[in-house]
């Protein structure tokens, strides 16, 4: 008897699993990473109240908000791309996330260092 | 070269034109993979910013911001490890390679083992300002 084993241990890619789990399980992963993203977007916010400069605290402020909706608008263009067979491939938007990531790391900093 | 590495993350048009596309799966797989270390990222973001907006101040000068500074870097970095790595298995795949090996999830372990111990140990010498 022969059984492929699943790709990650979550059973999916069996053969005899129902179709379509590992789109759902991905569409739904962007979506735990785009909440992840406010989470991080609202601590940025709160980070940025203990500046004293109010134009340095504004423009934090505002870089957080646009980066987020960026985002936001990457997470959502990938999941809509996914619904074809089969689904497109990613193309750019792993390289947008993590370039948002980093953008926030930098702003973090910016926020938890400047005065 | 690395320029080169870069393109690839941006326009994955030079990695589609080599070797032959794997079963979708394991792409989405891939794809699921990444996002996990960009939300490993995004915690490590997070905790930086906590540790800057809530810890009240050290009795060490700067160091409270210094471990900010520490896992905000961390966390960037693991972003564009995380880009980085799925590029690279997306090519393998398609070339039927064995999957790239990292050292990086050992190295972040240490170093976040490490990290968590020095911050007992301040707390446990009493650290904070009264």
């Amino acid at each position: 008897m022969t059984h492929t084993p699943p790709l990650d241990g979550e059973g999916d890619e069996d053969p005899d699993a129902p179709p379509g789990t590992a789109r759902l399980r991905t569409r739904l992963s962007w979506r735990r990473t785009a909440l992840s993203a406010t989470g991080v977007m609202l601590l940025t916010l709160k980070t940025a109240l203990i500046q004293q400069n109010v134009a340095g605290r504004a423009l934090i402020i505002a870089v957080a908000a646009l980066g987020w909706l960026g985002l936001l608008a990457i997470c959502r263009k990938r999941i809509a791309a996914m619904t074809g067979t089969p689904p497109a491939p990613a193309g750019w938007s792993p390289a947008g996330m993590a370039l948002g990531i980093a953008g926030f790391a930098v702003l973090g900093i910016a926020a938890a260092v400047l005065p | 070269m690395i320029f080169r590495t870069v393109r690839q993350w941006f326009d994955p048009r030079e990695v589609r034109s080599e070797g032959t596309r794997p079963d979708y799966r394991y792409s989405l797989a891939n794809e699921r993979t990444f996002l996990a270390w960009i939300r490993t990222g995004l915690a490590l973001i997070g905790g930086g910013l906590a540790v800057a907006g809530f810890l009240p101040q050290l009795r060490v000068t700067h160091l409270r911001e210094g471990i900010a500074v520490v896992l905000l870097v961390l966390g960037g970095a693991i972003g564009l490890h995380a880009v980085d790595h799925w590029a690279r298995s997306e090519r393998a795949m398609r070339l039927d390679q064995p999957l790239p090996p990292s050292r990086f999830p050992a190295v972040l372990a240490i170093a976040l083992a490490l990290g968590a111990l020095l911050l007992v140990l301040i707390l446990a010498v009493g650290g904070m300002r009264e």
